[in-house]
């Protein structure tokens, strides 16, 4: 008994180690896992890095190269002004007139050497130093100048200059506010970084190289503020180094990139929080399956020693050695153990990658979709920028030609236009028909039809300011170009014919390149390979696909199907023989896709899974090895006799010819439970598997209950729960089954378990509604879930309820018998023909009602034998449970001289009292009813005595034993006796 | 009773304080002018108030290297420095200190950690490109510092002018080189004349440094003539220029 203890504690000491090493174990590998899929990540944005803070300059680059070329050009419209507009004059108040006409801050007239002629607004510079030496390159080059800013207390100022003669130039001076505005947008670290999402809940920082100040963090405060006091650590910032780091007391896995250009870190950031939080779930399920097999396995194996023990006290064992019997009772359980865990592992890995990339698939899309909406946003906003850009252009030119009708000469327009940066200019009458023009056009006139192009500008003769054409293809020429128009005017100021303007939008249509879906879409970098597409909703074809010969063609020949042409999909597609896992979203007009291809999705999988499991079978085999091992008890004990103590067990044979011990089927069906000590080890291993698995659902349901509390919304568990994932056969199906079934479960069990103990406080009837409720709960719940299941595998629930309707009318065909027995088991009930406990005979069967079922009652005899009678075959009852029984007992005395029937009758008298007394069975009586029949000297007299129906067996015998003592006493001859 | 007992307690009152003392007096700090305004030589950080720069890691190596146990930085600027020193309210000075005859009749120099050249700065919009531009022009150096003599010189030897006649060229003396910067930004200066190091810290990408390099400055350790720390010190200093420290700092802040 000692050893074994001995052996109990270092086979559980054992199980507590494998747990803790097996735990480790996997979080490590788990840990790795999430973080090599992380880094994976991080490395693509990494890389990915200095290309978008190259295209943003780029971006800056072409903003302010477009911002300086619409300046550029006014500062020569001014020199053109000057040297062409007969009202032009060289003062303070005409200055002012331009710079309103031209909306700038100021327009200056510099001479050579920089001495200030003409001004729009005060300014404290001296444009004489070397400072704006710029300015007078006009004088060598005779083209506009390069832009510079010069700040004098505060006031920006950006300069452009155009050379009027070899004296003079026209400079503007203009406050570059909107351009700083556009480059924050554009070129900024908030504007770069800020749009770079990484994993989950990751982002981007940037830390400075020289003084580890953050320049940009997501969290405003923290930009400017030292990254080292954060909790940065100087040494981790390094070119592609990947660390964990601390910023204000929160750990997160970082990548760094070193961008030299910038004096800065680029680093991407991942809360360890999103790392751990699926390794921990995971994990958890695998460990506990891990737990609930090593258990099994000690407890069982400790439970058969004991056995084993318990039988061969005797003899102490053989020595050491292997111990058979009990490993071969052990093998199928570790055998089928280990398969669990391989399974759960697999399992978990397959759920928890699905379910992490569905996430950030669907973050990805979402963020698309927004950035799509933003686009059009902007790309209105750039459009009405350069429209009033252009519009600006055009009355300048309206301006200087109503004064200056000198100018109306195709060579003085060439000159306008190239001044303004325009293609051409034509001058329209009060008819609409050409005056003038510097383009290739003669004799053109407005058209009158309402398809040509030239058409709205009609609308200028009835006295409108301007209009601004969309950019279009010329209809004559075919050039693509942007007409603008804006009224002349006569110098009373009437309206005098209008200018027409030609642009050719390549700066409108380089800013929006960059707005477009394919330049988004294509921009997208999922992780593991990942990429974005479009389908257009109405044709249904590639709107966009990073493959050039898909684009465009019909999403449905290349393998996608209906039902994933909708807004929220998420699960497999399959395109062009590939199967890629897809999220997806509905804009205005296109299905917008993330999609990763699937072989990249699972290629930890099974490395892992084989990892762990190889990981279970040597912790298994270390306690089997420890288990089985050991001093063995003697070999004939295992087929020792069964002590013939009357217990609820039987030995049973079964079919095959092998012995087993099975519970007694009057213990099955009754209530009372089996005492633990008797339970055979295999029982006791099942009683503990249920508690386990009772453990494991009480968890999960507790968990699902209380999801809000518990997880973050966008946790795994949460997303899993929520549902936001295709109705199929697929993991989520399958878990979210697992979760409905442990909520079901429980909420079952503890229904049960109240009606259960209702039951034992109610009254025979009400504990037959009882377990006839408990059956009824068992059987509703099993179709709820089987229902709610069915629709989770994406089974249709109106046709399976349909279905439902053709099944009960089968059944109520077929199966008639089994509805018979339902209403003949509700109204044995209801009318309480019987209840539980009664006696009744039925046919010829005689015995006490065990149970009432729905569909059978089951009696049981009093030799425990139990007859199973179908409800509908339940009829002629004789319900023997009645106040009090009456015991009859029949005595055939025979009568001689001296005992005549008076003398019997004045002994009874006298006896029958005491045996009241006697025979505690007796409620009332006995009492001598009198003789019944007579025979010659035999006279057959009966006695009665009032006592429970159950009783009244037992006590004919006792009476009619009492009753041969009385007579034997008194002489009296008892030729026979019977009782009924 | 009472009387001996209050005695006891003053009596270990006075061991503590004494104690205390100790611990106090033990933390060797290290007292180190540095400058506040040179971006990757000492910066103090207006966000963080800390000081950032190759002389502040070099500064905190030193008196690792010297058995400090804390330094504490102070700010000097080229006007007070040499009177912090004197005066002893700095032990050192590490603040792009050039080593130069005058100041070592006043101060005990290190073995040099940096070489750096002066430097001209322009405005790129005033498209100068060479030192031959910069006659009869306004050139901004700070107050104090040995460049503006350099450059005279060194446009002196280059033929652009004699000592009797800058040929126009005026030098505008300021009070600190934000100042001077200003005034280069504003057009008040047409050139800006500085250290190297002080140059790349004001440059801008409106800006640019002339390829012509006048006058080579070597920065040290600074401390008062025939101290006791001026031994130690410059055997730190060519320890940590021996064993690459120094090389590895200036790669850093380059």
């Amino acid at each position: 008994m000692k050893r074994l203890r001995g052996k109990m504690a270092a086979a559980f000491l054992l199980e507590v180690i494998c747990l803790v090493v097996f735990g480790w174990f996997l979080m490590q590998m788990q840990t790795r896992l999430s973080m090599e899929n992380q880094r994976e990540n991080t490395q693509e944005k990494l890389d990915t890095m200095q290309q978008v803070i190259d295209d943003a300059d780029a971006v800056a680059a072409q903003n302010e190269a477009s911002y300086d070329e619409v300046y550029q050009a006014k500062a020569a419209s001014v020199a053109y002004m000057a040297n062409y507009d007969q009202s032009f004059a060289v003062t303070d108040a005409k200055m002012k007139e331009l710079a309103k006409l031209m909306n700038v801050n100021n327009i200056l007239i510099l001479d050579r050497e920089g001495k200030l002629l003409a001004k729009a607004e005060k300014t404290q510079a001296d444009y004489t130093v070397s400072r704006y030496n710029q300015l007078r390159t006009v004088f060598q080059t005779g083209e506009p100048s390069q832009a510079f800013e010069v700040e004098i207390d505060g006031t920006v100022r950006r300069y452009y200059g155009a050379k009027i003669n070899e004296k003079q130039q026209a400079v503007i001076a203009q406050d570059p506010e909107e351009l700083e505005a556009l480059q924050a947008d554009t070129s900024s670290w908030r504007s770069i970084l800020g749009k770079i999402s990484v994993g989950l809940k990751g982002f981007c920082f940037a830390v400075s190289n020289q003084d580890y100040t953050f320049l940009y963090h997501p969290d405003e405060e923290l930009a400017g503020q030292d990254s080292l006091d954060a909790g940065l650590l100087a040494e981790d910032l390094a070119d592609n180094h990947f660390a964990w780091m601390t910023i204000n007391g929160e750990r997160f896995y970082c990548g760094v990139k070193s961008i030299p250009a910038d004096d800065a870190f680029v680093v991407c950031a991942v809360p360890e929080e999103e790392l751990t939080s699926s390794r921990n779930i995971t994990v958890a399920v695998v460990l506990f399956i891990f737990f609930a097999v090593i258990t099994t396995v000690v407890v069982y194996s400790v439970l058969i020693l004991q056995e084993q023990q318990k039988e061969g006290e005797a003899e102490k064992g053989r020595g050491f050695g292997y111990n058979e019997v009990l490993g071969r009772k052990l093998l199928p359980f570790s055998g089928v153990g280990l398969l669990l865990v391989f399974v759960a592992s697999f399992y978990m890995q397959t759920l928890f990658s699905l379910s992490l990339r569905s996430m950030s698939n669907r973050r990805q899309v979402q963020e698309v979709g927004d950035t799509l909406a933003k686009n059009q946003e902007d790309m209105e906003l750039v459009t009405a920028q350069y429209n009033s850009r252009y519009l600006n252009k055009c009355q300048t030119a309206a301006y200087i030609l109503s004064a200056n009708h000198q100018l109306w000469t195709k060579e003085d327009l060439g000159r306008l236009s190239q001044a303004l940066g325009a293609e051409f200019l034509l001058i329209f009458d009060k008819n609409g028909d050409e005056v003038v023009s510097d383009s290739s056009y003669v004799n053109f006139s407005i058209s009158d039809n309402p398809e040509d192009q030239s058409y709205p500008f009609g609308s200028l003769l009835q006295g409108l300011e301007y209009y601004i054409q969309e950019a279009q293809p010329d209809q004559i020429s075919g050039a693509y170009c942007q007409y603008i128009g804006a009224l002349l005017r006569d110098e009373e100021g009437n309206a005098d014919g209008f200018v027409q303007m030609s642009v050719i939008p390549d700066k409108l249509e380089n800013a929006l390149q960059t707005t477009t879906l394919p330049a988004v879409l294509g921009g997208v970098k999922a992780s593991a390979g990942g990429f974005a597409f479009a389908v257009d909703k109405e044709t249904q074809t590639f709107s966009y696909y990073p493959e050039e010969r898909i684009n465009g063609k019909s999403a449905l020949e290349y393998g996608m199907e209906e039902k994933q042409l909708r807004d929220g999909y998420c699960d497999y597609i399959t395109i062009d023989n590939q199967k890629y896992f897809a999220s997806s979203l509905e804009t205005d007009n296109q299905y917008i896709y993330v999609a990763v291809p699937q072989n990249r999705l699972m290629a930890a999988r099974l490395p892992v899974t084989l990892a762990s499991g190889g990981a279970c079978l040597i912790c298994l085999l270390l306690v089997f090895l420890l288990l089985t091992f050991g001093r063995i008890p003697e070999g004939k004990m295992v087929e020792k006799k069964e002590e013939e103590e009357q217990g609820p067990m039987v030995d049973v044979v079964m079919p095959n010819g092998s012995k087993g011990k099975s519970e007694a089927a009057a213990n099955r069906w009754s209530n009372s439970g089996i005492r633990w000590k008797q339970k055979t080890p295999e029982q006791k291993i099942a009683a503990l598997l249920q508690v386990i698995i009772g453990i494991f659902a009480v968890v999960i349901c507790f968990a699902a209950l209380n999801k809000e509390q518990l997880f973050e919304s966008d946790s795994i568990f949460r997303h899993i729960i929520d549902g936001n994932w295709e109705r199929s056969l697929n993991v989520f199906a399958l878990t979210g089954c697992i979760l409905i079934l442990c909520v079901g479960m429980v909420i079952v069990l503890i229904l049960r378990g109240i009606l259960q103990l209702l039951s034992r406080a109610m009254n025979a009837k009400g504990a037959t509604i009882c377990h006839l409720l408990r059956n009824l709960v068992k059987y509703v719940s099993v179709i709820a879930m089987l229902y709610y299941c069915f629709a989770l595998f994406g089974v249709d629930t109106q046709t399976l309820l349909a279905s439902a309707g053709i099944l009960s009318l089968v059944i109520g065909l077929g199966a008639k018998e089994l509805v018979s027995d339902i209403l003949a088991g509700l109204f044995i009930i209801f009318e309480g023909e019987f209840q539980v406990g009664d006696i009744v005979t039925v046919g010829d069967w005689r015995g006490t009602v065990q149970e009432i079922g729905v569909r059978t009652t089951k009696i049981m005899d009093a030799n425990e034998n139990v007859k199973i009678i179908s409800n509908s075959a339940v009829s002629g009852v004789i319900n023997m449970t009645k106040r009090n029984s009456h015991c009859y007992c029949e005595l055939s005395l025979a009568l001689t001289e001296d005992m005549t029937l008076e003398r019997v009758e004045s002994i009874l008298e006298q006896e029958l009292p005491k045996l009241k007394e006697k025979l505690p069975e007796i409620l009332a009586g006995p009492t001598y009813s009198g003789v019944y029949s007579l025979s010659g000297s035999n006279v057959n007299v009966r006695l009665s005595a009032a006592c429970n129906e159950e009783e009244k067996a037992i006590l004919g015998r006792k009476l009619t034993r009492e009753m041969k003592f009385i007579l034997d006493r008194y002489g009296i001859t008892l030729n026979s006796a019977s009782h009924s | 009773m009472g009387g001996r007992r209050r005695a006891v307690s003053f009596f270990i009152c006075l061991v503590l304080a004494a104690v205390m003392a100790e611990t106090v007096w033990a933390a060797k700090t290290l007292t180190v002018g540095v400058r506040d305004d040179i971006m990757h030589f000492g910066y103090l950080n207006p966000n963080t108030g800390k000081y950032y720069g190759l002389e502040i890691d070099l500064a905190e190596k030193l008196a690792d290297k010297l058995g400090y146990d804390t330094v504490e930085f102070v700010t000097v600027d080229p006007d007070n420095r040499k009177d912090m020193l004197l005066t002893g309210q700095v032990d050192c000075l590490i603040a792009a200190y050039s080593v130069s005859e005058t100041r070592l009749q006043n101060f005990d120099f290190s073995p040099a950690y940096y070489t750096d050249y002066s430097s001209i700065m322009v405005e790129k919009s005033s498209l100068f490109t060479s030192i031959t531009d910069l006659v009869g022009k306004r050139i901004g150096v700070l107050k104090g510092v040995n460049t503006a003599p350099k450059l005279v010189q060194k446009m002196i030897e280059m033929g652009l002018m004699t000592e009797d006649d800058a040929k126009g060229t005026i030098l505008v003396d300021m009070d600190s080189y934000g100042e001077v910067s200003k005034a280069l930004e504003e057009g008040m200066v047409d050139v800006a004349c500085m250290d190297g190091c002080i140059a790349r810290a004001y440059m801008e990408d409106d800006r640019e440094i002339l390829e012509d390099k006048i006058g080579e400055e070597t920065y040290a350790v600074a401390t008062q003539k025939d101290s006791e720390l001026s031994a130690p010190m410059a055997a730190a200093v060519q320890e940590l220029l021996d064993d690459g420290t120094v090389e590895a700092l200036i790669e850093k802040w380059n």
